[in-house]
């Protein structure tokens, strides 16, 4: 060991942000990982599902270099390494017939804890948590009716459990289904014979990439989304989430409260530069989970930079990274929707701007004039003959020099 | 630009791909710890990690230890910050009641010298 590891760990805190410290992932969240993946997985397969063709594509990875970053406290202390989160996703879909698409999608996600940082080649030590979530499926969507039907699984594979874990099984599957009527939505995911989510949403809000208005009122309604989730020993939960354009599209306000045990879960001012949400600057403020009967604000933002996000305390991350904080999130990713050949990014409202070829004429009355240009012909060749050197003086004003 | 574009987004790559390469020359996941007993009364019975609530324990160098002898190297995954958990008891040959004397320390990870010293009346843990 040539450095020490305070050394590195020293240069790295001052390299990387004086904001950043480190706050510890509990082993509790890292066990909760798979439902809450598999839930983010769902929701971002509707939100592409709104129109139910074109195409998607999506990867990332969070980068967290540091091992005291995000240690894991579990019953015996703080361990250090590194909690970690790869995604990927796609979506094609294809004219069957007129008005008739069929579509497959795929989200994987591979996320836990582990000792060291390598993506190929994990550590699998006593203290890590390995898992892959696959949620894929087939889509048929009729664009005249505007109704689209997707039916697919979820599989969740661990590669690794430690011993500091609840214990978990190798692999699960699920079922999921999602049915998309214009506006409104369902979806519905099972496990074996009993439900596990469900998420009922009405996007009111008009967005033009889907054939909706550019502008005007109806690009101020709001998108309401329900989800109710049946989990572990009936601690059943409704959390209703509110997305509202407040300007043109391109700043956003969202709140999401939990029904059954009421209680604020987050709110979130959003502002897109253009509406195809390309890139993203958001503030958040989370309600951060009871610890010992206190329950207080986390407030963080995340600006979205097309292939780099940065996030500190952000409700996304809170949520769907294991309850990080207290860090600077690096996320290097890249995602876009396509749809009948124009580009957006996940849940935009109009297509990008894109570069156009436009030529002006200036004076569109008169034809340009053709055949101007000079050619040379080797016959009529001319030799230019050197009668005499001449020397030009360099600066005729000032003589004498 | 497009230049720019790509070697901006290969060494993003590269450094993703060599993330774990890179950080591993600097730091260490695993602890190989050896524990000196160098009192003079007190025999080191084993070295646990004791939990923070105090209701369980996980042995990682399990070997008497005498007086002024040294234990066999052990390698395990911890590293961070744990209570270590002495067991001793106040006897040369490790007979007696055994006794514990607990210390929360920052385990640093690579190898590790545990030093057991005594006092007049108490125990004291040093990593060297």
């Amino acid at each position: 060991m040539v450095f020490k590891k305070s050394f590195y760990t020293s240069v790295l805190t001052l390299a990387l942000a004086t904001l950043s410290w480190a706050d510890p992932v509990t082993t509790e969240d890292i066990s909760a990982g798979g439902a809450i993946t598999r839930d983010r997985q769902l929701k971002e397969i509707g939100e592409i599902l709104r129109g139910g063709r074109g195409a998607y594509f999506d990867i990332g990875m969070y980068y967290t270099p540091a091992p005291d970053q995000l240690p894991l406290k579990s019953v015996y202390g703080e361990h250090e390494g590194f909690a970690f989160r790869q995604h990927a996703a796609a979506f094609v879909s294809g004219r069957l017939a007129e008005h008739l698409h069929l579509g497959g999608l795929i989200w994987v996600d591979r996320s836990g804890w582990d000792g060291e940082d390598f993506v190929i080649y994990p550590s699998y030590n006593s203290f890590s948590l390995l898992r892959s979530d696959f949620t894929w499926g087939g889509v048929l969507t009729n664009s005249e009716a505007d109704f689209s039907l997707a039916v697919g699984m979820h599989q969740q594979n661990v590669e690794h459990v430690g011993k500091v874990y609840e214990a978990e099984e190798d692999s699960l599957t699920f079922l999921w289904t999602h049915a998309r009527w214009g506006f409104a939505s369902a979806q519905v995911s099972l496990y074996q014979d009993h439900w596990r989510s469900m998420r009922f949403s009405l996007d009111l809000e008009s967005r033009e990439i889907y054939g909706g208005k550019s502008s005007g009122w109806q690009t101020y309604l709001p998108n309401v989304s329900v989800g109710l989730y049946n989990k572990k020993e009936d601690k059943d939960s409704i959390s209703l989430t509110w997305e509202q354009n407040l300007y043109r599209q391109r700043l956003y306000g969202e709140v999401s409260f939990d029904l059954i045990e009421p209680g604020f879960n987050y709110a979130a001012i959003k502002y897109y530069p253009d509406p195809s949400r390309m890139l993203g600057f958001e503030a958040t403020c989370t309600r951060r989970r009871q610890l010992g009967g206190a329950s207080d604000l986390l407030w963080g933002g995340a600006v979205d930079l097309m292939f780099i996000r940065f996030a500190y305390n952000a409700a996304y991350d809170y949520r769907n990274f294991f309850g990080a904080k207290g860090t600077v999130l690096a996320e290097i990713k890249f995602s876009l929707a396509s749809l009948d050949g124009l580009l957006f990014g996940r849940g935009g409202t109009k297509a990008a701007p894109m570069e156009k070829n436009t030529k002006t004429v200036k004076n569109k009355d008169q034809a340009p004039e053709e055949n101007k240009t000079i050619q040379l012909r080797p016959e009529e060749e001319k030799v230019i003959e050197a009668k005499g050197i001449r020397y030009e003086r360099k600066n005729p004003s000032r003589n004498g020099r | 630009m497009k230049k720019s574009f790509f070697y901006l987004a290969f060494s993003l790559v590269l450094c993703v791909g060599l993330t774990g390469c890179l950080s591993h020359w600097f730091i260490e996941t695993t602890s190989r710890l050896q524990v000196e007993n160098a009192t003079e009364d007190c025999t080191v019975k084993s070295v646990d990690i004791f939990s923070a609530d105090s209701t369980s324990y996980v042995r990682w160098v399990d070997e008497q230890i005498l007086p002024g002898e040294r234990s066999r190297v052990v390698e395990n995954d911890w590293v961070g910050n744990f209570r270590i958990r002495v067991n001793y008891t106040r006897s040369t040959d490790g007979s007696g009641k055994t006794l514990h004397y607990v210390k929360k320390m920052e385990v640093e990870g690579g190898s590790l010298f545990l030093k057991v010293e005594s006092d007049e009346d108490s125990l004291s843990l040093k990593f060297r």
